[in-house]
């Protein structure tokens, strides 16, 4: 197992700053999603399904392997500008 | 180097459009494009007294720097280009995104400054919280990102 935590943004502000989630050694983004809709409540499901992972330099795609030393964030629709 | 972009903590400093303008100036360069983002009173129907920003500041900055060259790309090389976004709590009027670019004639300039700001509102991790005059506060509703980041869908609210 290895220990993922996500900083969270925007809409996910009112859950906190980040969260840490317990996954299996080869989990992808795909599995931190489901992660994301087990833990929180259905009134976010919505969100978390138009939101994307990323780590410091790219937005992640469904199947990369979450590397443990990486910086992970869970990023909702964005309004920059 | 010949880009600058950077997430500045608003409560640390003030967006500042000469810095933006010092900045792109060259002496091959005969024309300078500013663009200013700032918070208005009303969005939606909806009296607005502020914004705050948050971003997520390094993946933020990768994006900035990868829209100003893909802007070289199309527009030349020598083309300058400043990009700073602020993060925190801003007024009505307080400046939220300063970009310029420099380039030798005018039309580059024009160009790129357009492309920088579009491709920040589709790209860039960054959202706005409005706080709205009756006291209830609301995060914008934006671009969904796609998976690389290079595109977007959805409907932006806000401009």
């Amino acid at each position: 197992m290895k220990k993922i935590t996500v900083q969270l943004f925007g809409a996910f502000r009112p859950l906190g700053t980040e969260m840490s989630f317990d996954l299996p050694d080869k989990a992808c983004v795909d599995d931190l999603r489901t992660a994301f809709i087990s833990a929180l409540p259905e009134d976010f499901h919505d969100l978390i399904g138009v939101s994307r992972f990323a780590d410091e330099r790219t937005v992640l795609s469904e199947n990369s392997v979450l590397q443990v030393d990486s910086i992970f964030a869970i990023l909702p629709p964005v309004s920059g500008g | 180097m010949n880009i600058h972009v950077e997430v500045r903590d608003v409560t640390q400093g003030k967006l500042d459009a000469q810095e933006a303008l010092n900045f792109v100036e060259a002496p091959g360069h005969g024309a300078g494009a500013l663009f200013l983002g700032a918070v208005r009173n009303r969005n939606q129907g909806r009296d607005v007294e502020g914004v705050s920003y948050d971003v997520f500041a390094p993946l933020a900055e990768q994006s900035f720097g990868e829209i100003c060259a893909e802007a070289q790309d199309k527009w030349g090389e020598c083309l300058r280009l400043f990009v700073v976004h602020g993060k925190g709590r801003l007024d009505v009027g307080g400046l939220s995104i300063v970009i310029a670019a420099g380039s030798p004639h005018r039309d580059e300039a024009f160009k790129a400054c357009r492309y920088v700001i579009e491709e920040i509102k589709n790209r860039s991790p960054v959202w706005k919280q409005e706080h709205y005059t009756d006291g209830d506060s609301e995060w914008v509703q934006g671009h969904a990102l796609c998976q690389h980041g290079d595109q977007s869908h959805g409907q932006a609210h806000h401009g």
